[in-house]
């Protein structure tokens, strides 16, 4: 079961300061979409007002036709930070959504889910007692747990080395192709971005726009030193450079690459 | 290898000996120069301040009469009592002034007009609305516990991480759910601060309830040695005070221990 994700002319303003105009987005069931644009340009405000961590916007967000705000419980998400609750035991926070009369029936689950994402044999660790890798697997076992239809991944392995990156990004491979979710993943890495998405979303300017559209059409697992690969690569370079050129409209002429 | 692994195992276990010994250093010190400025010297008179024997002997005889079980066992109930009463009206109305911005304005500026009276301004109006029974004094002992408890809870659920928050937020979480799972969890350390620091001022207030108005208890002890020109049986007082004072924090720091292992903080 996967989810169709609707973005509909969405516009959304902070204290009267448009960050996002006109957005639209259309992601089948089972897509896996990437944002992709400088920081600052409204990739995480889009991604939480799917998840309702946002509100006052004009537009319409929908899952499979219903507004956002009402099928909440079809959506998973990470973040860049783990959020693991500190207090809790790795199983007990992958069980954290589950309501507290249904862990039971939940355990068989969780236990499956851990040995899944490589942390079988952590179940009783404390968050502190984790690596940063570990902890996002932690994470993604826990965004699982209520079987969503769709994943809201906000930079989620942006904060880890090179190395975990990879054995993430794998993992993630591995769960979509087991699960087929769909999912909206926000990142910088353009090798990442290449390596999971059928389709890369450039967003740039201020308030942003949707600048450029890339779709990927390559077998996974993906061959990231082939030519096909590199071409691919070259072409998102070149939107992201054009996308960090554009002045957008900001009134303070401030450049839309700077942090 | 053997032989060095075995030397590394008697410091440490040396060391933690010494650990524990130095505990010792300082009260066995003040006990020796009490002992030499009463008994050896007779510095100060046993009227004044009554030797470490005389004193032992004193609390002896209380024992075997009943009477230190007497006033202990008021005394420990009555800190027991209030700082439940004190402690868990804090835990409520901490949540919903830390939860509910609206409820912080209704609440707060009136609370903390009340932290500011004086305990001992209490005590004539207590004992004029409540009679000198029970009641005064569990409802002075009570004040004394909320306090720390309440602004504690309240800082702690205020630094309460959003980022955390936001999690139930996606969970579909209901505000109580919110509050139990997330919220008061995290708050956690702050609270047992606050319980740790609302127990001490239950002990003080205590002693301020029953030197006033009462017939039993560790503050009546005192008072009772003075009138009959006992100070060692206010120095019995006094010490059990103090014993009692440290055991009950014990008792606290033993929870704290065991509930908050999980913070990743300096020493934890
Ligand atoms: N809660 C908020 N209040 C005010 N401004 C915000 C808030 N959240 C984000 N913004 C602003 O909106 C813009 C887009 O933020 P964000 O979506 O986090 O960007 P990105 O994820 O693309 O780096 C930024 O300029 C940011 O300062
Ligand atoms: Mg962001």
């Amino acid at each position: 079961m996967s989810s169709r994700i609707r973005i509909l002319a969405v516009s959304k303003r902070f204290a009267g300061e448009p960050v996002l105009t006109n957005i639209s987005l259309d992601i089948a069931p089972g897509e896996v979409v990437t944002l992709i644009g400088p920081s600052g340009c409204g990739k995480s405000t889009l991604l939480r007002l799917l998840a309702g961590l946002e509100d006052g916007h004009e537009g319409k967000l929908l899952i499979d036709g219903v507004p956002a705000a009402s099928a909440r419980n079809l959506l998973g998400m990470m973040f860049q930070e783990p959020r693991l609750m500190p207090w809790l035991n790795v199983r007990d926070n992958a069980l954290f959504g589950v309501h507290p009369a249904a862990r039971a029936a939940a355990a068989a689950r969780a236990h499956e889910l851990l040995e899944l994402v490589g942390l079988g044999g952590a179940a009783a660790q404390l968050p502190k007692q984790l690596s940063g890798g570990m902890a996002q697997r932690a994470a993604l076992a826990r965004a699982l747990i209520t079987e969503p239809t769709a994943l809201l991944l906000d930079e989620p392995f942006s904060a880890v080395d090179a190395i975990t990156r990879l054995q993430l990004q794998d993992l993630l491979l591995d769960t979509w192709q087991r699960t087929k979710l769909t999912m909206l993943l926000v990142t910088h890495d353009l090798d990442e971005a290449l390596a999971l998405s059928d389709r890369i979303i450039v967003l740039s300017g201020r308030p942003a726009i949707i600048s450029d559209v890339i779709d990927v059409h390559l077998p996974r697992p993906r061959e990231r030193n082939s030519l096909d690969f590199l071409r691919l690569r070259a072409r998102l370079f070149e939107a992201l450079h054009i996308a960090k050129a554009q002045p957008g409209r900001t009134a303070d002429g401030g450049t839309p690459f700077g942090v | 290898m053997a032989s060095q692994a075995e030397s590394i195992y008697t410091t440490t276990l040396r060391s933690a000996l010494s650990q524990r010994a130095a505990v010792f250093v300082v009260p066995a010190l003040l006990l020796f120069a009490w002992h030499l400025t009463t008994e050896v010297t007779g510095l100060f008179r046993p009227n004044q301040l009554p030797p470490p024997l005389q004193v032992v002997r004193t609390a002896g005889e209380l024992l075997s009469d009943g009477d230190l079980f007497k006033h202990v066992g008021a005394s420990a109930l009555r800190v027991l009592l209030g700082f439940t009463i004190g402690a868990g009206a804090a835990l409520i109305i901490g949540t919903i002034v830390g939860m509910w911005r609206n409820a912080e304005r209704a609440l707060d500026p009136t609370l903390q007009a009340i932290r500011s009276i004086p305990s001992l301004a209490w005590v004539p109006f207590l004992l004029l609305w409540l009679g000198i029974d029970e009641a005064p004094k569990l409802t002075l002992i009570a004040i004394g516990a909320f306090f720390p408890v309440y602004l504690n809870l309240v800082t702690g659920i205020r630094q309460a991480d959003r980022k955390l928050i936001e999690v139930g937020v996606i969970f579909g979480f209901s505000r109580s759910e919110t509050i139990h799972r997330i919220v008061l969890p995290a708050a956690l350390p702050y609270l047992l601060a606050g319980l740790r620091i609302g127990l001490g001022q239950g002990w003080l207030f205590l002693v301020a309830a029953e030197l006033i108005a009462s017939t039993r208890g560790l503050g009546f002890m005192l008072i009772d040695g003075q009138n009959s020109a006992r100070p060692d049986v206010m120095l019995v007082s006094i010490l059990l005070l103090a014993a009692l004072g440290k055991f009950s924090d014990g008792l606290l720091r033993l929870v704290e221990h065991r509930t908050l292992h999980w913070t990743d903080g300096y020493k934890s």
